[in-house]
């Protein structure tokens, strides 16, 4: 058999694993280790040496550290309050407008974001925060239960990013690059899903009413509140850009900086072992992941298979969009039924050569790697907030605890429709990503 | 997204067994000193950045003992997870089956993340042997290289042991079709 054929099967057979609940990493694991024996003709020698140093050089990867580091900053961040100085200084600027508390929470998320690297926990906890008060104020549980889950999403959209780390490790790629080239989109994203809002509003105004309007007061007081948010935000990305901390060094410093602040509103050593314990569980799934991701790589590289892919690819004169489309619809439909770090570790050492190999506006080979990534991070957010596996809609129905998930999926199509455009949007003008990074390089 | 919502840490234990109990609580406080460790990082990390930026004398080797303490720390996450489930699996295809069906599939999940533990505590376990055997040591603080390594066995044994209480579970599962 050829080492092509090979990889097929081994792709075929892992996929199979994966569809009847084996764990993702131990599929990708035992999928590499398929593919080590097949290349060597069943002689277990290679891949027990391969074996011997898997885990520590996966484990101690210096980059990669940062994964538990933003974890644990996310943590503290959400014990500490600050979600909810978030909402009221957001909703204290917009609360008075029609779907104005909506648009804070939107708004809110976006600021969560910016010192969370995950989705769900940005849900989530602002879904704590901002969901009793949308109800107080009379928005439809679709409206409200939506915009919390598809807000959550900004989380992983505005840097800190989990899966743009992991993107970075894969392709060798600067992750202060890919977090300054997320900066535009995601506020892009934060100001079309307030403007989705806008637009469900004015066809059912029932469904968002204003709120009074705060004066200046304590709009100035609720500014104050949010100042530590921005400092943490301004110290991690721009540390990590302009160079005087290194990625893991900057999200120590966010760590370190919302633990005291979580200390100083009031965490005990129960809330600093429930953000232990949450930290543990949140990086034991990737890192499980992203060790059979590690053996599945170097068993598909062996098989030569993304090369040879890559290469037909260039080769068959297909043109380079339709390409690039149709990678964008494969994560789309796998994260329907997938998580998005999974995917992205499953399908970005197959995708990226393919990508790499082609020509899209003369961008230089520097400059793809960026947008690609960006674009990779975008496609595969949608899938949390599309059933059967949005992991956003599960999480705000548990915090909901009436609304069904359904009513919260219809409410979300609006905001699936501005995320695709978003994303036809920086297809076409990769200047959206790559302005600020040449800025600000 | 691979997180926890906030509170959901306060599940009650899987197991029911007193070995599953001494199984989950070895779990939670191993991966409690990990946590530690990263803080321990966390700290290391700023005092290191301070000193380089203020006084120029970092830390001899920070990076070296980041590397290593993370290694160390994030092993000690993986059996927890499984002892609560929590590991990623893809299961949209698999909802509309029996609760019988899918314990058997949850047993063969389980029973292969075993086998994966088992080799890669087989292996991690030589690994270490072989780089005390050869004094390989880090580059600028020559710390022996098989001590960071020997510490992530004890983590991939306990990630085993989890796997096979989880597989156990699940078969029980299986043939009580759904009623345990």
């Amino acid at each position: 058999m050829s080492g092509m054929s090979i990889g097929l099967w081994v792709f075929a057979v892992l996929l199979f694993l994966l569809a009847i609940r084996v764990h993702v990493g131990v599929g990708m694991f035992l999928g590499g280790a398929a593919a080590f024996l097949a290349m060597n003709g069943g002689d277990p020698a290679a891949l027990l040496f391969t074996l011997n140093t898997t885990a520590y050089a996966r484990l101690s990867n210096y980059d990669l550290a940062v994964v538990p580091l933003f974890m644990l900053m996310g943590q503290f961040a959400t014990h500490g309050g600050l979600s909810r100085a978030l909402f009221r200084c957001a909703a204290a600027f917009l609360g008075h407008l029609r779907g104005g508390l909506g648009m804070a929470a939107a708004g809110a998320c976006a600021g969560f974001g910016a010192i969370c690297g995950s989705s769900l926990a940005t849900a989530a906890t602002m879904a704590q925060v901002a969901l009793p008060e949308l109800r107080a104020h009379g928005y439809s549980d679709r409206l409200a239960t939506s915009t919390l889950a598809a807000a959550g999403t900004l989380g992983i959209l505005i840097p800190p990013s989990v899966p743009l780390v992991v993107y970075a490790v894969l392709t060798q790629e600067s992750i202060g690059k890919l977090f300054v080239a997320a900066v535009i989109p995601g506020l892009i994203a934060t100001l079309g899903y307030m403007l989705v809002i806008r637009i469900v509003v004015s066809f059912n105004p029932k469904a968002g009413p204003a709120a009074d309007k705060a004066s200046w007061s304590e709009r100035v007081k609720a500014l104050v509140g949010v100042i530590p948010v921005i400092l943490v935000f301004v110290v991690v990305i721009f540390g990590i850009y302009g160079g005087w901390a290194n990625p893991t060094e900057a999200a120590s410093i966010g760590a370190a900086a919302c633990a005291v602040l979580a200390v100083i509103n009031g965490m005990r050593w129960k809330g600093i072992r429930q953000s232990l314990i949450g930290t543990a569980h949140a990086t034991a799934m990737i890192f499980l992941v992203l060790l059979g991701a590690d053996l599945l790589n170097s068993g598909l590289a062996l098989t030569q298979l993304p090369v040879e892919l890559a290469n037909w690819v260039k080769d068959s004169g297909m043109a380079p969009l339709m390409v690039l489309a149709a990678i964008l619809v494969i994560y789309i439909l796998l994260g329907c039924v997938m998580d998005s770090l999974a995917m992205i570790l499953l399908t970005i050492p197959i995708f990226y050569p393919v990508v790499m190999g082609l020509d899209f506006w003369g961008l230089s080979q520097g400059d793809k790697s960026v947008w690609f990534g960006i674009l990779a991070l975008m496609v595969v957010e949608i899938g949390l907030i599309t059933p059967p596996m949005g992991m956003n809609l599960f999480i705000i129905q548990k915090m909901s605890r009436n609304v069904p998930l359904m009513e919260t999926a219809r409410g979300v199509v609006p905001f699936l429709v501005s995320d695709l455009l978003r994303i036809v949007l920086l297809t076409l003008f990769p200047a959206l990503a790559l302005w600020l990074v040449s800025v600000a390089g | 997204m691979a997180e926890l919502a906030p509170g959901a840490t306060g599940e009650p234990s899987p197991f029911t067994s007193s070995w599953g109990h001494w199984l989950d609580r070895i779990s939670t406080w191993w991966a409690l000193g990990g946590g530690l460790l990263f803080c321990a990082i966390v700290v290391m990390s700023i005092v290191s950045i301070v000193g380089r930026k203020l006084f120029s004398t970092p830390i001899q080797g920070d990076m070296e003992l980041l590397q290593m303490g993370s290694a160390i720390a994030a092993a000690a996450f993986l059996p927890l997870c499984e002892v609560y489930d929590h590991h990623i699996k893809v299961d949209a295809f698999t909802n509309g089956l029996s609760a019988r069906a899918r314990g058997w599939l949850d047993a063969l999940g389980h029973a292969l993340l075993a086998v994966t533990g088992a080799l890669l505590t087989w292996r991690t376990a030589l690994y270490a042997i072989s780089a005390k055997e050869s004094f390989e040591v880090s580059a600028l603080l020559l710390v022996p290289l098989w001590w960071p390594v020997s510490l992530l066995v004890p983590s991939f044994l306990l990630l085993t042991l989890a796997a096979l209480g989880r597989a156990g579970l699940s078969l029980r599962t299986a043939l009580n079709g759904g009623a345990a």
